[in-house]
């Protein structure tokens, strides 16, 4: 299922990653931006469909892992 | 403390390239424990740079999106935190840069309606009257736009670009930039003929469109 548009992301997310942005995000979770829970739960579903879709499309193409 | 005695689901002590072969494989359990794992991290990490829920929600939607469009890329070369934290920065970048071009062309639009008005000169009062509750009616309008759709618009109608072109550059369908502009133009009909009832669809009916909806309301205003 790797595409080269995954490949060229990939590369682009780790340039100049550093620990102390690492840290801020890790630790981002314990600030409160409280995210509406009806907009979470609604994007939960859609990356699950977006999930099995690909999976089944990639068994489909026989590329799945 | 034994292994034994933890109470924490089996699932959370997964590493890494476990969990991301589980979620490759599409397993549920292991879906859920990565979203729940990062969704507030990255919720709050957007936030605090982009300052207002709707941009947020997008640059999240954005961001996972593109960690399971390219979870097979992931090969543990690094932690799953870093890779997930560096879609997440180049995400919130892009959609500042998104915001702050936008902000420039509605005050590139403002200038320009001001402008026009000056120009127009109305010759009574009434007139004037009328005139202003128009702009006020087209300003409100444009302000209550999600960021993108207003950026559409201004790719449409101030650079004249052809919806292909558009399309490619906000990375969504044609059929995604028609609705959307279709929409911003029925608002700004009903704005100026508010007897106009076809007006003001939402067309788009994705997570995204709530935060359309609201971005006029949050643009700006910081927390809801």
């Amino acid at each position: 299922m790797r595409d080269k548009r995954g490949d060229s992301e990939f590369a682009e997310n780790f340039r100049e990653i550093t620990m102390d942005e690492l840290r801020e995000f890790l630790e981002a979770d314990l600030f409160g931006a409280t995210a509406d829970p009806k907009f979470k739960e609604e994007l939960r579903q859609t990356l699950w469909d977006l999930l099995q879709s690909r999976t089944a499309r990639a068994d489909v193409d026989g590329t799945g892992s | 403390m034994s292994r034994a005695c933890s109470p924490q689901p089996v699932a959370v002590a997964l590493a890494d390239e476990a969990l991301v072969e589980a979620v490759r494989n599409a397993e549920e359990s292991a879906f859920r424990l990565l979203y729940e794992r990062y969704f507030q991290r990255v919720y709050t990490f957007s936030f605090l740079r982009l300052r207002n829920h709707a941009d947020t929600e997008e640059a999240v939607q954005e961001t996972f999106a593109s960690v399971f469009r390219s979870i097979d890329s992931y090969r543990g070369e690094s932690s799953l935190v870093s890779w997930i934290y560096g879609i997440a920065r180049n995400t919130v970048n892009n959609q500042l840069r998104r915001v702050n071009a936008q902000h420039q062309r509605m005050a590139r639009a403002r200038n320009e309606l001001l402008r026009t008005s000056i120009a127009m000169s109305p010759g009574t009062p009434e007139d004037e009257l009328n005139l202003q509750r128009s702009l006020d009616q087209i300003r409100d309008c444009l302000a209550s736009l999600s960021d993108w759709q207003a950026e559409v618009f201004a790719l449409r109608h101030l650079e004249n670009l052809p919806i292909g072109e558009i399309a490619r550059r906000m990375s969504r369908s044609h059929d995604s930039v028609r609705s959307s502009l279709y929409r911003v133009k029925s608002l700004l009909i009903k704005a100026v003929d508010p007897s106009d009832s076809n007006a003001g669809w939402c067309l788009d009916r994705g997570p995204g469109c709530r935060a359309a909806a609201r971005g006029g309301a949050n643009r700006g205003g910081g927390e809801r």
